[in-house]
């Protein structure tokens, strides 16, 4: 069924992986996404993750240096409703027009213009680095920062930038105006630092983590669990499951969660019951009982659950290059225009000679 | 300026972080947005002064007649509904999709939750971390140790916003059919999401990625360095790098640029702002590793409006951050938060409740005594 975004084309241009995977974020919506390529293929062509972030779109491909090939995109643009763009170099090699169209403009730069660190590369390492992403977790604060691979910055920020355009082509709708859009890696990062940057001066932090919320127990099996009994109606079952409920009073005292020592003592003891039990037994009790507790998995396991698959977190594609490969699902789902796509990400050019009419390359 | 969803009203049920981040989006982008809860659910301050910016605040206990009464009144003004039950909830309640629509046909109905609305986790409770665990994000950066989560809740926010993109392409869709549809997403697609990089399987393939808490990069040349007084990230791995980090003097005698461990000698031998300056000057991507300490001391950040400084009428001096798009023509707007239930009575008058009706509901317990309630 088509996407909400059927009706749109965008032009993708840039080499930042914040750009590919805004655009696959618009191709899972149904937009028809034009990816432009230099004639050597997108940095990450050949690697896995190329073929999950292009996945629905179409590949162009472009010298910046020709004259041709800049009139022929230049073409393309005049009929696009968006253009989105990042480049670590800061720059769009192509001199391609940026008004006298009904396009809407989209930059993802690094840090954002006035930022002192504008025009420095701002590659994920960069910005993740400059937004606090690394911290030490090394046992005791023993080995320094450590570095996270997920890509945070890049793909927040093209989370950030997908309503953004969204915002810009319903207004557009209503007035038929259209406009520039910024969004910058590092700028996106503060809406992600979120309530960590919320301060009340004259009011101090929480003094203790209740054992209860945000711990990791090791159980029977050497497995660990995530528990998160935030509410009290979790609380009591939780106990209860633990065959601790007697520890539900002391555990609700208000004076507890001032008092940091004593959460760690608590801490110490909830580490004893978790010991009876397999960390998949105390998974499904909990689930039983409605308190959120979790146990942690692997990315390879999380793919082979039963609900990683029925709940459309991974959809099957038929890649031209790896055959038949699973990937992360679609983010959103809508009920009446549901996108998503079972198409694969394209070859090198595959269709230069359908959108610029020069023949593949 | 007008904001691109002015005229768009928003009733925002959701608690926490992920759900009422895409209320508060919304509200950025110039919605109407009106957040209900009833008179015990008193969200923490932190979250509050985050997440609600931007809406006005309602009390109103939906489980008794005459609030659900009132809730169907302001349904019937809304063009969207964010909720995050687990599933089957608001049905019981009398707000589901089918209740409201049938009402409303144009209204927009975004559900949020921790692992979907299909699959057998469906049922199942859970927050950001919960999803963190689900998905191999804690153990990861564990390692061989303890589980660890990352710095910042990136699924609560990142699902917040993603929903926020869902309503809209709703919303556009309605533009051109007149009617509403359901949106939903859950904080375990947007782990995944964060995971794509390495969410794959084919035939032959071997999963591979850099993990534990002892974890510097992925390679020499894309890695944090320790310094003579702190950490360097480095982002040497682009095309001429290479050259140009043997350009410089401390780096000529190299044989090998990309020689991890005579790096490690040669950062450890300077300040890191001393690294940064020469290794941008040379073109070189490089930056001080920040604490949030940091951050919060960068007056840019303050100049720039991504940590704002506000006095608040009822909360006082406070910090927030600020809001990264920039919009030609329809400009996003932080706003600040509202008191707690501090619109009600407003809100009530809006929908035609005369003052008697509203005292009345205050003496039945629909509503609070007095409009504005404490925050922990």
């Amino acid at each position: 069924m088509p996407g909400a975004l059927s009706p749109y084309t965008v032009l993708e241009m840039g080499d930042h992986h914040c750009v590919a995977v805004l655009g696959m974020l618009l191709a899972d919506q149904g937009a028809n996404v034009i990816k432009i390529e230099p004639t050597s293929g997108d940095p990450l062509r050949g690697t896995p993750v190329f073929s999950v972030w292009n996945r629905g779109k179409q590949s162009v491909t472009a010298d910046p240096g020709a004259d041709d090939d800049v009139d022929r995109l230049n073409s393309l643009l005049s009929d696009a409703d968006v253009v989105i763009e990042s480049f670590y170099s800061g720059e769009n090699p192509f001199d391609v027009h940026r008004s006298g169209h009904q396009a809407i403009h989209v930059t993802l730069p690094g840090f954002g213009p006035g930022h002192p660190d504008h025009g420095v590369r701002g590659s994920e390492i960069v910005v993740s680095s400059a937004a606090g992403v690394y911290v030490d977790r090394s046992p005791g604060n023993t080995e320094g920062t450590s570095f996270i691979a997920l890509p945070y910055a890049s793909i927040f920020a093209a989370m950030v930038a997908a309503p953004a355009i969204a915002a810009a082509l319903f207004h557009r709708e209503r007035t038929g105006r259209s406009q520039n859009v910024v969004v910058p890696l590092y700028d996106a990062m503060f809406t992600a630092m979120g309530a960590n940057i919320v301060r009340r001066p004259d009011v101090p932090g929480p003094a203790a983590l209740s054992p209860a919320i945000g711990r990791f127990y090791r159980c029977a099996d050497g497995r660990w669990i995530n528990l998160n009994a935030s509410y009290e109606r979790s609380l009591r079952p939780l106990l209860e499951a633990m065959g601790r409920p007697e520890w539900y009073d002391a555990l609700t005292d208000d004076r507890l969660n001032q008092n940091a020592e004593e959460c760690e003592e608590w801490a110490a003891r909830f580490r004893e019951p978790w010991l009876e039990r397999t960390a998949p037994e105390w998974e499904n009790l909990m689930a039983e009982t409605g308190v959120p507790l979790t146990m942690c998995r692997t990315l390879q396991e999380w793919m082979e659950t039963e609900h990683a698959r029925e709940s459309g977190a991974i959809l099957d594609i038929d890649d031209p290059f790896y055959g038949p490969m699973r990937q992360v699902g679609v983010q959103v789902k809508l009920s009446d225009t549901p996108g998503g796509t079972s198409n694969p990400a394209p070859t090198l050019g595959q269709h230069n000679e359908t959108l610029l009419n020069v023949g593949g390359r | 300026m007008a904001g691109a969803l002015d005229g768009i009203r928003v009733l925002d049920l959701c608690i926490i972080l992920a759900g009422p981040t895409c209320g508060r989006t919304l509200a950025e982008y110039g919605a109407d947005v009106i957040k209900i809860d009833p008179e015990h659910r008193r969200p923490a301050l932190s979250p509050w002064l985050d997440v609600g910016r931007g809406k006005r605040s309602i009390c109103l206990d939906i489980k008794k007649e005459r609030g659900l009464e009132a809730f169907y009144k302001l349904a019937d003004t809304a063009d969207v509904l964010l909720q995050g039950f687990r599933k089957g909830v608001a049905e019981r309640l009398g707000i589901g999709y089918e209740q409201l629509s049938e009402r409303n046909p144009g209204i927009v109905y975004a559900s949020i939750n921790a692992f979907g609305r299909d699959g057998p986790w469906s049922m199942r409770p859970g927050f950001d971390q919960n999803a963190q665990a689900a998905t191999g994000m804690q153990l990861r950066n564990g390692g061989d140790g303890e589980p660890g989560p990352p710095p910042y809740t990136f699924n609560d926010y990142g699902t917040g916003i993603m929903a926020a993109y869902g309503v809209m392409l709703a919303l556009l869709e309605r533009e051109r059919t007149g009617v509403g549809q359901q949106v939903s997403t859950s904080l375990a697609l947007t782990a995944s999401t964060f995971s794509s990089e390495y969410m794959v399987d084919y035939d032959g393939h071997e999963p591979s990625e850099v993990s534990g808490p002892e974890a510097k990069g992925i390679s020499p040349l894309s890695r944090l360095y320790r310094t003579s007084d702190g950490w360097l990230a480095l982002s040497a791995d682009q095309d001429g790098d290479r050259q140009r980090l043997t350009n410089l003097e401390p780096f000529r005698a190299l044989s090998d640029p990309a020689d991890q461990s005579e790096l490690e000698t040669i950062f450890a031998s300077r300040a890191t702002s001393d690294w940064v300056s020469m290794l941008r000057e040379a073109g070189i991507p490089a930056a001080a590793n920040r604490t949030l300490d940091d951050i919060r001391s960068d007056h840019h950040a303050r100049e720039a409006g991504l940590i704002v400084s506000q006095s608040h009428p009822a909360f006082g001096e406070i910090e927030h951050g600020g809001i990264a798009p920039r919009m030609s023509v329809t400009p996003v707007r932080a706003g600040t938060s509202p008191v707690f239930g501090g619109d009600t009575a407003d809100i009530l008058s809006e929908l035609g409740y005369s003052d008697a009706e509203i005292e009345s509901m205050r003496a039945a317990g629909v509503i609070p005594q007095s409009d504005g309630l404490p925050l922990r």
